[in-house]
């Protein structure tokens, strides 16, 4: 009987709040279809036939840790923000009669009726789209079309227990807001209106300098290591500024201005800076919170597609010929090397197009200024603990001129003292380049050579390929650097390389490839490390599998931020509409026109509400760098694609974003002219 | 000419979903003379802020004229109301409206910089007024900081500040104490000995009594008038006092 009793009121309230409260559930609908989507990709039997099944898992359980921070905080938020305008409601109850207890039973309810509509309805949803996105998804890893989606009942267990969990948190919360209460002061709560905010110089000084050094970080670290390292710290000191600034930065502003005389009590101004103070009070911390879902969306769902545009030109980078096959000359002579790449590629059907076969020798120095300068030193000890090492070590890989002009199809001389230059990143630039034991000078420096990997913009490999005359002079440069003393780890080995581009049935080249390693590691007793095959259909493979996870996540991710996003600016929209339509009758009645009151709130809330967006975007710009050199881990050194696919990321969400702002801004304009 | 003339006011409220009809005003007829300080009584209910939202001209009557120093209200066309509210009506609300984003100084300085009036123009006029009225101290403070005789008092000050023409005041003295009434009551009548003219809605008969006139609304009619004439204070409050019982009584008049 009582239970019927609860229940009814307690959908009675959802009702009545439906305004904020469907949207609330779609919002938990989404994140409930989001980790069972999640779940029951990363655990998927269908999985079973596909060779990077356990790159896809691993993926898909980043993502579900992903999704469970977020809907944790998510819905405490969403659920707090919408108890706190319902005080004054809860407070009428106690007024009227209902006890605490009875209260409690019905916010049992309604967490009940909330979780158990957004539980079944985004399990349902899973169900139904599963299958759909789940061959998406296969597409994008584009290796087995031919995998199925199987449902799991475990995974609709696990999803239900987590959710469950959530949901009764939410409950336990809005029970003790419940308990906490006193009920004059939640009826008056709602009249009283907020403190006129305390602005801290000190806090805003606190975000100046948080948000100044994630930037500068940001913008000057050169190591990518470091970079790598640093990122996240960054990032918090971003997070921080940016809550710091929005919160106490603005309103210092604005006070600054209200001190102002002159400027202040001028008709717009004293409205626009008076209402904004009042705003941002209010919702600088959700603004802040829009702005940092905003900058995640950017980087992820930028970074993400930029990695799978560029799939294939890291491919051809990493790969320049189809097939390349390296050992220490000691091991595999040359000839015998490219000679049964030939004998096995005969027997699998598969033709070697410009092969090429040559030795070289690789050592490794420090360049003393890593971006300028001709000289080149010995890189003592202590420089490994360097966390910045990239930046400084500089790897020289020497061939003979002979084996130049032949691949390359040139007839280029050199003296003793004379070298070709290709320099791996960016130019070289100079015409000369010292080494500890030897000074050459550049009689050419070339752009490409067709038997290796083309520049980079960017790139942990710092280093140059140089062509000397003869045999003799890289004996001479082997038994000095060999000599050489302060070098920590004298470094110098010579390769045999043979290389090729193919032509067959991918299943027979790939068959070929594993065949021919197989045979050569038994032969002569070596394995993946000293034997190093690089093939570009069997990283195409892998790579395929990584960056698709990689995009399929990203884009899901983004999705879910953005759903968010969208639930806090309508959120916004609702309270300040509610708010604005008090304001705006008194303003009428006291002789302002109507025209003006509207063209300032509409003024006041288009600053509020691309405030976020905006700070989105610079923080993404600033982030350009480091994120690039993040890139350039995964070898994607391409600059002009990643600005590219920064730039699209960027409109296409600034337009959601606009489009998002216009229809919930109806929202708010149906509530203020109610 | 009189500065106000009310020609048979009606007002119909038709609720939101349509259906019901509430007739507010019925027929109200009667004028205001330049100068004069007026007081409206009547139940609740009654019609009288009503009358007042018609004459300031924030709602528009169902049937009936008002003229406002000669000139029809429903000829300003809808873009000059603002500005025609602000140059000659203060108006204080029985709810106050004070808005919550302003100290108590910029809600009583909106209407001057909604005029576009400078700082150093305001600072004068605000300061005598808040003497008087005892806000001094408050300025600085928001409205949710002061009680509701402090606001109801910002409420005034805000009224009067422009020097309208026409006060247009829905129970200015409801939430003040006796002391507060009494001393706004007597600033009402140094403003009206000023020339300003002042239209007064009250349920207090002592209030109503420092008026130079009293109207008593009934069932959306003007039912009944008194004229201070040269009566003291006192003995206009005899008179209203009787009156009302009267009123309550439901007994006639004449
Ligand atoms: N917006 C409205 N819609 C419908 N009816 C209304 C509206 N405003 C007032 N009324 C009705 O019109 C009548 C007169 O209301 P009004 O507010 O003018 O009374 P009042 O004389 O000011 O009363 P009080 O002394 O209590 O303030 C009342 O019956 C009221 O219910
Ligand atoms: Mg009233």
């Amino acid at each position: 009987m009582k239970f019927t009793f609860y229940l009814k009121l307690a959908l009675t309230n959802l009702k009545k709040n439906r305004e904020t409260y469907f949207p609330y559930l779609l919002a938990c609908l989404g994140t409930v279809f989001m980790y069972f989507l999640f779940v029951s990709f990363a655990y998927n039997e269908g999985l079973q036939n596909i060779s990077g099944r356990d790159m896809v898992s691993s993926l898909f359980l980043i993502g579900k840790i992903v999704v469970i921070v977020f809907a944790a905080i998510f819905i405490f938020y969403a659920n707090s923000f919408l108890m706190k305008r319902r005080k004054k409601e809860i407070g009428l109850y106690s007024i009227l009669g209902l006890e605490k207890r009875q209260i409690s039973a019905v916010m049992f309810f309604e967490s009940l009726i909330m979780g158990a509509a957004s539980l079944i309805g985004g399990l349902l949803f899973g169900t139904v789209f599963g299958n759909l996105l789940f061959r998406i998804l296969m597409r994008l890893v584009d290796t087995a079309p031919d995998s199925t989606f199987i449902l799991n009942p475990a995974h609709f267990a696990e999803t239900g227990i987590f959710f469950g969990v959530v949901f009764l948190f939410t409950f336990f919360f809005n029970d003790i807001q419940v308990r906490k209460s006193k009920p004059i002061s939640l009826l008056k709560s709602a009249n009283e209106g907020e403190k006129e905010p305390k602005s801290s110089l000190l806090l805003t000084l606190f975000g100046v300098v948080s948000l100044g050094y994630g930037y500068y970080i940001a913008l000057t670290e050169e190591s990518i290591i470091l970079a790598i390292v640093k990122f996240w710290g960054a990032v918090i000191l971003v997070i921080l500024g940016t809550h710091a600034l929005f919160t106490s930065g603005s309103i210092f502003i604005l006070k600054t201005l209200k001190r102002n005389r002159h400027f202040y009590y001028k008709p717009n101004n004293f409205i626009s800076v008076s209402n904004l103070i009042y705003r941002m009070k209010k919702n600088a911390a959700g603004l802040a919170n829009i702005c940092i879902l905003s900058t995640m969306i950017l980087v992820t769902v930028s970074t993400t597609i930029a990695l799978y545009a560029g799939k294939e030109d890291m491919l051809r980078a990493r790969n320049p010929r189809q097939l390349a096959v390296t050992c220490r000359t000691d091991t595999i002579p040359l000839s015998e090397l490219s000679g049964q790449m030939e004998a096995y590629a005969a027997k699998h059907n598969v033709t070697l197009v410009d092969a090429q076969n040559f030795s070289y020798t690789t050592f490794n120095l420090m360049r003393v200024d890593p971006y300028h300068g001709t000289s080149f030193e010995t890189m003592p000890d202590y420089m490994l603990s360097y966390s910045s090492l990239d930046l400084y070590y500089y790897e020289f890989t020497v061939i003979l001129l002979e084996d130049y002009n032949r691949m390359e199809g040139t007839e280029e001389t050199l003296e003793p003292d004379e070298l070709i230059l290709f320099s791996k990143v960016n130019d070289y630039g100079y015409d000369t380049l010292t080494m500890p034991f030897a000074e050459f000078r550049i009689k050419k420096e070339v752009d490409e050579v067709s038997f290796s990997s083309p520049k980079a913009d960017l790139s942990m490999d710092r280093g140059a390929i140089i062509v000397v005359d003869s045999q003799e002079t890289l004996d001479t440069i082997t038994e000095s650097y060999l000599a050489l003393e302060n070098q920590t780890d004298l470094y110098l080995y010579t390769y045999n390389r043979a290389q090729a581009d193919l032509t067959g049935e991918e299943e027979d080249r790939i068959a070929f490839i594993e065949e021919y390693r197989e045979a050569m590691k038994e032969a002569y007793g070596l394995n993946n490390s000293t034997l190093t095959v690089l093939s570009y259909d069997i990283d195409r493979i892998e790579w395929n599998e990584m960056y698709g996870g990689f995009l399929f996540l990203g884009v899901a991710l983004g999705l879910l931020f953005l759903m968010a996003m969208v639930l806090i600016i309508y959120f916004k929209q609702v309270s300040e509409g509610y708010e604005d339509r008090v304001r705006f009758e008194v303003l009428q009645k006291v002789g302002m026109d109507k025209r003006d009151i509207r063209r300032t709130i509409n003024r006041q809330l288009r600053l509020v509400f691309f405030l976020p967006l905006a700070g989105a975007l610079i923080h993404l710009a600033v982030a350009f760098r480091i994120l690039r050199s993040l890139l350039a881990m995964f070898q994607l050194e391409r600059t002009g694609l990643i600005v590219l696919c920064f730039v699209a990321v960027s409109a296409v969400f600034s337009i959601v974003y606009f489009v998002v702002y216009h229809l919930t801004s109806r929202v708010y304009y149906r509530i203020v002219n109610r | 000419m009189s500065l106000l003339e009310v020609k048979h006011l009606k007002k119909v409220y038709t609720t939101r979903l349509g259906g019901q009809q509430c007739q507010a005003l019925h027929d109200v007829d009667f004028t205001v003379e330049q100068g004069e300080f007026t007081a409206i009584m009547g139940e609740s209910g009654s019609g009288k802020t009503t009358l007042l939202n018609i004459l300031a001209s924030f709602d528009k009557p169902t049937a009936g004229e008002v003229l406002l120093d000669g000139k029809k209200m429903s000829t300003i066309p809808e873009r000059q109301l603002s500005a025609f509210r602000r140059e000659n009506l203060g108006f204080v609300f029985q709810d106050f409206n004070l808005l919550d984003t302003f100290s108590i100084r910029d809600n009583i300085l909106l209407p001057l910089v909604l005029s576009r009036k400078s700082y150093q123009e305001m600072i004068p006029k605000l300061t005598p007024i808040a003497d008087l009225l005892g806000l001094s101290d408050l300025l600085d403070k928001y409205p949710y900081e002061v009680s509701g005789g402090q606001k109801q008092r910002t409420a005034v000050a805000r009224a009067i500040i422009t020097d309208p023409k026409l006060i247009l005041a829905d129970e200015p003295t409801g939430a003040l104490d006796s002391k507060a009434s009494a001393r706004l009551l007597a600033l009402f009548e140094e403003i009206n000995t000023q020339g300003q003219t002042i239209l007064m809605v009250t349920h207090s008969a002592r209030a109503a009594s420092h008026a130079g006139r009293v109207l008593f609304i009934k069932d959306g009619e003007v039912f009944h008038q008194l004229y201070r004439g040269g009566l003291s204070t006192d003995e206009m409050f005899k008179k209203v006092s009787d009156t009302l019982t009267v009123l309550a009584n439901g007994g006639e008049l004449h």
